[in-house]
């Protein structure tokens, strides 16, 4: 009888086809010399396959240097750029909202200045600014002498500015201590020329 | 993100095939240092250099291709056969065969091809073409080279 093994090798491998594998089965029922080769090849295949099965597995390397080194040094970069974007963000959202509450703050101080201003205003048109008593300027007199020909007289000038002031003072408490009326006192102040007489 | 992802597919692909490349590499050199430092390399240079993979077989044909190569590399380079230290073979394994010799003692005395079809073959569960396509050789290669290193092994551990 024909003894078959290079088959057989095939044959635990289930790497034969169809005809040869059916009869390898047919040969195998009726030869024990070939049972036992079959036998001793799933044998040694189990005991490799134990003995590589049993052997520890490698341990976790720590990966340096190469592609992983730089891929961690790559995402450490990219959470930096990532983290440096939000505080910066971050900054410029609370500048922005800092900024923008001063701006209403100082909308609102605008328009409250307006209202005074306009209030004051209808106040002072209210406000009868003739009302008010108000002394008159004494004409300057010339005075003539024998070494001059030309004099003033320094007392009437003297009393002529405090009449002024006196005037000005007067408008300005009788038109409610305001810029307006300040303006107003500028612009429409008594100012007294002092004509002097001469030649 | 981009980066992030990329990271975690090094990590799976670790995961999942650290240790047929250990062990594949170390059905090669007999050593436990050299197959992890092999390991290794073999994942540096995946991770430096994947694009080289153009998917014409499988992701772990293709890695247990570059452990080959290096396994190769580190033979020729160190001479690894002359200095296998018998303890480096030592597993936590007992074989349920009478053996003459242990089975560290058989794998000892095949030469790195042999042991790699084995392992190939009988742990890594390849088939003959994958097995070609990992070695380089031929499909009736494969076939005859295993069906030698399996009636060896056997003389040595049943018949001796």
């Amino acid at each position: 009888m024909k003894h078959y093994d290079f088959e057989i090798s095939l044959f635990v491998d289930n790497e034969l086809d169809e005809e040869m594998q059916r009869e390898m089965f047919e040969h195998l029922a009726k030869c024990g010399e070939c049972r036992k080769t079959v036998q001793g090849f799933l044998g040694i295949k189990k005991e490799v396959n134990n003995y590589y099965g049993s052997m520890p597995a490698a341990p976790v390397p720590v990966l340096s240097g190469g592609a992983a080194h730089n891929n961690s040094r790559s995402t450490i970069y990219a959470f930096s750029a990532a983290a440096s974007l939000i505080i910066v963000s971050v900054l410029f959202l609370a500048y922005y909202i800092s900024s923008k509450a001063s701006y209403e703050n100082y909308e609102n101080k605008i328009v409250a200045l307006a209202s005074t201003n306009a209030v004051l205003n209808s106040k002072l048109k209210s406000t009868n600014v003739q009302e008010l008593p108000r002394q008159v300027a004494e004409p300057v007199k010339e005075v003539k002498s024998a070494g001059h020909s030309r004099r003033v007289n320094k007392k009437a000038i003297k009393k002529n500015e405090d009449i002024r002031n006196n005037n000005i003072e007067r408008k300005f408490t009788g038109s409610q201590n305001t810029n307006m009326a300040v303006r107003e006192q500028v612009t429409d102040a008594d100012y007294f020329t002092i004509k002097l007489t001469g030649n | 993100m981009k980066t992030i992802l990329i990271h975690k597919q090094y990590r799976d692909i670790y995961k999942e095939y650290s240790a047929d490349i250990f062990r594949y590499a170390f059905s090669l050199l007999k050593n436990r240092e050299d197959a992890e430092d092999v390991m290794h390399e073999v994942f540096l240079k995946y991770m430096d250099n994947n694009q080289s993979y153009k998917q014409e077989c499988s992701i772990k044909t293709w890695l247990l291709i570059l452990t080959r190569n290096k396994c190769y590399n580190l033979l020729s380079q160190r001479k690894i056969r002359q200095s296998v230290d018998a303890d480096d073979m030592e597993v936590a394994y007992r074989s349920d065969f009478d053996d003459k010799i242990s089975l560290n003692e058989a794998l000892l005395t095949l030469s790195p091809e042999e042991n790699e079809l084995l392992y190939l073959k009988e742990y890594g569960g390849f088939s003959y073409v994958e097995i070609g396509e990992i070695t380089g050789l031929s499909l009736s290669n494969v076939k005859i080279k295993l069906f030698r290193t399996r009636n060896l092994l056997k003389k040595l551990l049943l018949e001796e």
